[in-house]
């Protein structure tokens, strides 16, 4: 696998909130993206770049992405890093509630909020480093 | 030159309904057809959650080896096409090619076409739209009965869905057990009948192809909540059974690889033209009789090539909203084992009050089909959205709303001469008049707030391409009056003496409701008649 393969797929998965040295799924997601030819342009590529030195942005980011771009080529592989945790036993916990979840519509309406401020931060974001 | 008695064109529904009905005389039946199988169908040990949480190798069963359920290079109309379907539309761009701007309706080329992906629901047509189609009411609900004891179809006897769903004319298995969010709205809907009865509204349960009972070689459902993945024991119904069976049992002859291009008729026989998809030969079949059931569009290619006619033909598809929802007292709910992907409710909204313009929403609890597919549309950073769905994910469910569907003369299809393989191309276009535009809208609208009534906090409400229903009829219309392109009463092709056509190309409305039963019924009407010498 390529060296800015690996250190992509490892930001996607600390992104998503699993363990960075999980080999099988780094190799899988290079796998993935070759086979589906999710490749990313000129543009993406630096923007990627910057994210790689500056993971903390990444939510950021990506929250603008959803609104102002959500076929960004970045969020396709972001994606892809997501449907794998997903199919992976490790990882189901962050997909499937084991028992009842405790004050459910607090958590969600907190996990929305979370998000929803996360986007508009990004999208100032974008503006400022032009980005957009 | 080797005359067989009749052969039939075409693997899916209607092509194994009437191939059985026909094996039933004992004359000899071929049944041509492309036939694709899928080569590797997936062995299922466990259910959806012990494969979720113990299997490693999982991400090769929920999104393909080659990870075909993440590729952009779907069919327009079939993007949430699973892996283990995907031999269902295989070669079709090759041999079925469509230009169009604003219509693409999937085709297949498999054995047991279309049906492999048929969501099993099985509703009579009422007498207003067999006679809106151009059906006889007395034949096809003698022909609904006989085809549900071939089938086997679950639901219940009696609820609100079930004048639209049956009537009681056809035997039923019980229904399926409703997964408990289901079941939870379905009380709401008891405690709130009336207002939504004074809106023409009804919820039930839908009759399902699905067996809860073993029948034949085949064994119930059992729950496992992988219905999209593969078909366990054979407990829903698939059009492949029914040829399968035939074929074991020396009732019938089938021979695949075969496109049927074009037939022509010469003394007493017809003869059928094919080529062959892996060699590109061309091959004659001759056969005293002949029964297109290749599938609405497919028979109209067969049909215009052998016309050599480059008429426009009119179509009908119905329109296909889909409304994602959260029903919020399950939001957080803890995952379950036992669960069902298939379809729990049905709610018909009956604009007349005299079942003659019906459209149904088909209402799904959404889980097997993963959170990534929902994450993808939602506005929300993945990271957060993952988490944020994780705790909706137990009360999602999935509304699609099928709305019926009347000729408009802007829409037809048309034959041109091209340089594919079949060399031509299919036209279509397919486009909204205003007056149907403004119904679809109300009648979405009409659901939402139904849906809102049940505790339903809808996300959006998504208009589909045309085509994305993947019911499709109309184009050689019944006719009492003889003419090119049309259909005797009796499923005759006009113009020809021993040409049937046994599936939808005939039907003159579409009803809101799941056409597939009301097809295979009349598959067997048709085929009754090719008996009958008609």
């Amino acid at each position: 696998m390529k060296q800015t393969m690996q250190h992509e797929a490892k930001l996607f998965a600390q992104y998503l909130g699993v363990k960075v040295d999980d080999k099988v799924l780094l190799t899988k997601y290079s796998d993935a993206i070759e086979k589906l030819k999710f490749s990313l342009n000129e543009k993406e590529e630096n923007i990627l770049r910057y994210l790689l030195k500056m993971p903390f942005l990444l939510p950021f980011i990506d929250g603008a992405w959803a609104f102002l771009k959500p076929e960004n080529g970045i969020r396709k592989r972001i994606l892809v890093m997501n449907a794998l945790i997903e199919t992976q036993p490790q990882y189901v916990q962050f997909f499937l509630n084991q028992k009842d979840v405790p004050f459910p519509i607090i958590k969600l309406i907190f996990r929305g909020l979370v998000a929803v401020l996360r986007g508009i931060i990004g999208v100032l974001l974008l503006l400022l480093f032009g980005w957009k | 030159m080797e005359i067989i008695d009749y052969i039939v064109v075409g693997s899916g529904c209607t092509g194994a309904m009437t191939a059985e009905t026909l094996a039933e005389s004992g004359k000899r039946v071929l049944v041509l057809d492309v036939g694709i199988e899928n080569e590797s169908p997936s062995e299922v040990n466990a259910d959806f959650i012990t494969k979720r949480y113990t299997e490693k190798q999982q991400a090769d069963f929920f999104l393909g080896k080659e990870f075909e359920v993440l590729s952009e290079n779907t069919h327009p109309n079939m993007p949430q096409q699973m892996a283990q379907r995907k031999f269902m539309t295989e070669l079709t761009d090759r041999f079925l090619p469509v230009a169009s701007e604003n219509f693409f309706p999937a085709e297949s080329l498999a054995l047991g076409g279309l049906g492999n992906g048929w969501g099993l629901g099985s509703c009579v047509f009422s007498a207003n739209e067999l006679k809106k189609v151009g059906l006889s009411t007395d034949l096809m609900n003698k022909s609904y009965k006989i085809i549900a004891n071939r089938i086997g179809i679950s639901g219940e006897k009696n609820d609100d869905a079930s004048t639209f769903c049956h009537n009681n004319f056809i035997d039923l298995q019980p229904s399926i057990k409703l997964n408990p969010a289901a079941e939870s709205l379905y009380s709401q809907y008891r405690k709130k009948e009336t207002y939504f009865k004074q809106k023409k509204l009804y919820i039930g349960r839908p009759a399902l192809a699905l067996l809860t009972e073993n029948k034949d070689n085949r064994q119930a459902y059992s729950y496992k909540d992988l219905d999209f993945y593969t078909n366990e024991d054979n407990s829903a119904y698939r059009p492949a059974i029914t040829i399968q069976n035939l074929l074991k049992t020396g009732k019938i002859e089938y021979q695949k690889g075969w496109l049927a291009l074009r037939f022509w008729e010469e003394h007493n026989y017809s003869v059928l033209e094919c080529l062959h998809i892996e060699t590109n030969k061309k091959k004659l079949f001759f056969a005293t009789k002949l029964i297109l059931s290749a599938s609405t569009l497919s028979t109209a290619r067969i049909v215009m090539r052998s016309f050599q006619k480059r008429d426009k033909l009119p179509i009908l598809c119905n329109a296909y909203t889909y409304i994602p929802m959260v029903y919020w007292p399950f939001i957080g709910r803890r995952n379950i084992d036992k669960f069902c992907g298939l379809v729990q409710l049905a709610m018909f909204y009956d604009k007349n009050a005299d079942h003659s313009e019906v459209a149904m929403a088909s209402i799904y609890n959404y889980r097997s089909m993963l959170n990534f597919r929902i994450l993808k549309q939602m506005p929300l950073n993945y990271a957060d959205g993952m988490r944020f769905l994780q705790l909706l994910s137990p009360a999602l469910f999935i509304a699609g709303i099928f709305h019926p569907a009347d000729y408009q003369k802007q829409n037809f299809i048309q034959l041109q001469k091209s340089n594919s393989l079949s060399g031509d191309t299919l036209f279509t276009n397919y486009t909204f008049e205003e007056n149907e535009a403004n119904q679809i809208v109300e009648t979405e609208k009409l659901y939402a707030k139904a849906f809102y009534k049940l505790n339903c906090l809808i996300l959006s409400k998504i208009s589909t391409n045309a085509g994305a229903s993947i019911h499709y009829s109309g184009t050689l219309p019944f006719s009492e009056n003889e003419q090119l392109f049309h259909l005797s009463p009796e499923g005759k092709l006009y113009g020809t003496n021993n040409v049937f056509v046994a599936d939808g190309s005939g039907f003159k409305f579409l009803p809101g409701k799941g056409l597939t039963l009301s097809l295979m019924a009349n598959a067997h009407i048709v085929a009754q008649n090719v008996l009958k010498n008609v």
